[in-house]
């Protein structure tokens, strides 16, 4: 199979790993805060699916939009239960707690759900068609086109609503922004919530594909490791995990299959020995 | 006259010890019941099938106590989640066994049961193992340990797996994934020692993963790149499933086999058309939870879904795993009499031989030999995942077993005996 094919086929996941990347590279950019819990809203995002398209019969589309809204009311929750409260004390206070609201969400799923594994049929179809020696499936296409819509929806709420570009003034400069009057809170509730939105929809797409269980989170390990190969920069994270996805592969084929997940790590290592600002990121240098 | 008395006492204190010795209760048993301990995965990624076979465990114990229970004592059943973690499942066996539980039963994952093995040894506390494949429980064989999972071990399962290969479905290139731990490994070099030692091949592509991956493009790449005609696929259903479809989304054309741990309705109800024509060991006795036609499967699978409902992927083949070790553990349970210790019920269970317990094929255990049945048959997957038992059955050649199975056949029974406790009232 050559190189052309294992790219093509690494997109779906790549799309997948760039949107949870987004989602905690928003939250990161606005708050310095880095969000272990990104893993399990990801989880809620599927399990919303499966509670309001798979078991109360809802029609598909009310459903994606429904989990997307359940997931992004979750994350504004984590966000002023676990972070408001710690806004003056050190950021490393409000990193764990990012970690235990997602430890109790991954045990709240198991109380209500219960830990058995679910399974959802793929609403466009994942039998594969060929192009010449190229072969993808419906699916594949829908991953990816459901991805980029929502980067696109990100990058026009960035640059051209009044929020968006609050946004970027606080990731810029917190205190400035607060000083010309940008509500500074807002704007973390809002990265969250954007995240939330971006986790579930990752969720909800992945959910047709893999099997739903609580630990389905694992993901978020390779949106950090897009995040830290793009630079932490919204354009770079994108880059990022798409570029995992498809090293990962290749690794797999032409190295060693036994230590494809390996790469993740191997990548943000390099990165951080070769480029630590990433693909994407920008140097920050101080005075001293 | 007082000093007499003092002696006198002194004297029967000292004489009435070794009876209070002999008067000690055998842990776990009482006059009116005997207190079973149950393991299985009842949370994680295995736990359908663990609670599939705890349910099955429930099912026999509910029958047998409705029918009076065992000379008279009804047996109490102590659950723990082992998570399908060897750590957790130490722990759960330790307080399993601390707690005075007379015997010990359960544990589907093979990870689990290698770790816990030894402490039966050392305890010297029966096992009778009831879902996990692994070998290792009963090759070499252990004093305590007994497999009554109603299927041959995975050292059996991989000779009769390589027979079945290459004289049914003539593979010339077999892909192998297997899980990339002990019990993976273990499964991969048991069949690759019998290709190599039967028909002097080697699989021609093994392909590691870890639990938890989701994307095997690289596997499958490396399948097709050597020109595989058939992958076989080694693991739980998750994953399982995952490898299935995505071979075929990535074009693989040639057939594909699974292991016992996909044999599972969560399997079947996933895979759809996908698994179309794929060829999967069974895990569970001689009768599918699918084939209706027999009334013991019908019963189990009824009585499961009223008793403790459904699940994604419940009931599966795993209550009938569980509801067979548990009339097995009965049965040694009868034969070991009203006197019973643990030394009695091990011997016990070591005289049953060809011994019908109402489902699945009859069980033969005997002094060098714990594992209950060395058989195992195949069904085929047709469309939408319907899963259809294939007409030929194989299994492990006698010849092929690394301990005689009957070495002093002259001394038993001729033919099958039947065990009272598969006639026992049915619940309603």
């Amino acid at each position: 199979m050559d190189i052309l094919q294992l790219i093509l086929k690494s997109l779906a996941y790549g799309s997948i790993y760039a949107l949870v990347g987004l989602g905690l590279v928003l939250i990161f950019r606005a708050t310095d805060v880095l969000n272990f819990g990104q893993g399990q809203l990801f989880t809620m995002g599927a399990y919303f699916l499966v509670t309001f398209w798979y078991m109360l019969k809802i029609p598909y589309v009310l459903a994606f939009l429904m989990s997307v809204i359940g997931t992004a009311l979750l994350a504004f929750v984590m966000e002023r239960v676990a972070c408001r409260r710690l806004l003056k004390a050190p950021v490393m206070n409000s990193i764990i707690a990012t970690f235990m609201a997602g430890i109790v969400i991954y045990y709240s799923i198991q109380l209500v759900w219960g830990a058995e594994v679910f399974h959802v049929s793929p609403i466009i179809s994942n039998k594969p068609i060929s192009v010449g020696k190229i072969l993808f499936t419906p699916q594949d296409v829908w991953i990816v086109a459901i991805t980029a819509f929502f980067i696109l929806l990100v990058y026009l709420f960035l640059q051209f609503t009044k929020l968006g570009i609050a946004f970027r003034a606080v990731s810029m400069n917190k205190q400035a922004s607060s000083l010309m009057g940008v509500s500074v809170k807002k704007v973390f509730s809002l990265s969250w919530v954007m995240s939330g939105i971006l986790a579930a929809v990752a969720g909800v797409l992945l959910a047709p594909v893999l099997m739903i269980e609580v630990g389905m989170g694992w993901v978020s390990i390779k949106g950090f490791a897009a995040g830290i190969v793009g630079g932490f920069s919204i354009p770079g994270t994108i880059i990022g995990g798409f570029l995992l996805a498809a090293v990962e592969n290749i690794f797999g084929v032409y190295v060693s299959v036994a230590f494809k997940e390996m790469v993740a790590f191997l990548m943000i290592l390099a990165v951080l020995l070769i480029k630590p600002s990433g693909l994407l990121g920008i140097e920050v240098k101080k005075r001293v | 006259m007082k000093k007499c008395i003092i002696i006198g006492l002194l004297v029967g204190l000292v004489f009435s010890i070794p009876w209070m010795a002999i008067a000690a209760k055998v842990p776990g048993v009482t006059d009116k019941e005997i207190i079973i301990g149950n393991i299985n995965p009842l949370t994680g990624g295995a736990a359908s099938s663990g609670i599939g076979a705890q349910n099955g465990f429930e099912l026999a114990v509910e029958e047998i106590n409705a029918a009076g229970g065992i000379h008279g004592r009804k047996i109490k059943m102590i659950a723990l989640d082992s998570e399908c973690n060897p750590t957790k499942g130490v722990a759960a066996v330790r307080k399993l066994i601390g707690e005075g539980t007379f015997a010990v039963t359960g544990e589907y994952c093979s990870g689990v049961a290698i770790a816990i093995n030894p402490i039966f040894e050392k305890e010297e506390v029966p096992m009778v193992f009831s879902g996990c494949v692994t070998s290792k429980i009963t090759y070499p064989m252990l004093k305590w340990v007994f497999q009554a999972m109603g299927v041959a071990n995975q050292r059996d399962i991989s000779w009769g797996r390589a027979r079945f290969f290459v004289e049914k479905m003539e593979a010339k290139k077999i892909a192998f994934f297997y899980q990339a731990n002990e019990l993976g490994e273990n499964d991969l070099e048991n069949t690759r020692e019998a290709l190599k030692k039967k028909y002097n091949m080697d699989i021609a592509a093994p392909l590691p993963y870890n639990m938890g991956d989701a994307d095997f493009t690289a596997q499958i790449t490396k399948a097709k790149d050597v020109g595989a005609d058939l992958i076989h696929v080694s693991g739980l259903v998750r994953e399982g499933l995952l490898i299935v479809r995505q071979a075929r989304e990535l074009g693989f054309k040639g057939k594909i086999a699974g292991a016992t741990g996909l044999s599972t309705g969560g399997f079947f109800e996933a895979i759809g058309d996908f698994g179309m024509g794929m060829v999967i060991e069974s895990s569970t006795p001689k009768y599918e939870i699918f084939d209706f036609s027999n009334p013991v499967v019908k019963y189990v699978r009824d009585q499961s879904i009223k008793r403790y409902g459904t699940g994604p992927g419940r009931p599966n083949s795993k209550n009938l795993n569980g509801y067979y070790a548990m009339k097995v553990v009965g049965e040694g349970l009868r034969r070991a009499g009203k006197d019973i210790t643990r030394d009695k019920f091990r011997k016990a269970l070591e005289t049953m031989y060809n011994v019908d317990i109402g489902v699945g094929d009859p069980v033969t255990f005997s002094p060098w030999d714990h594992q209950a049945v060395h058989s195992m048959s195949v069904y085929v997957i047709a469309t939408g995942g319907m899963p259809l038992k294939l007409e030929m059955e194989h299994g492990v050649a006698e010849e092929d077993l690394p301990v005689p199975h009957f070495p002093k056949k002259e001394m038993y029974p001729k033919g099958i005996t039947r065990s009272p406790l598969a006639d026992l009232p049915k619940l309603k």
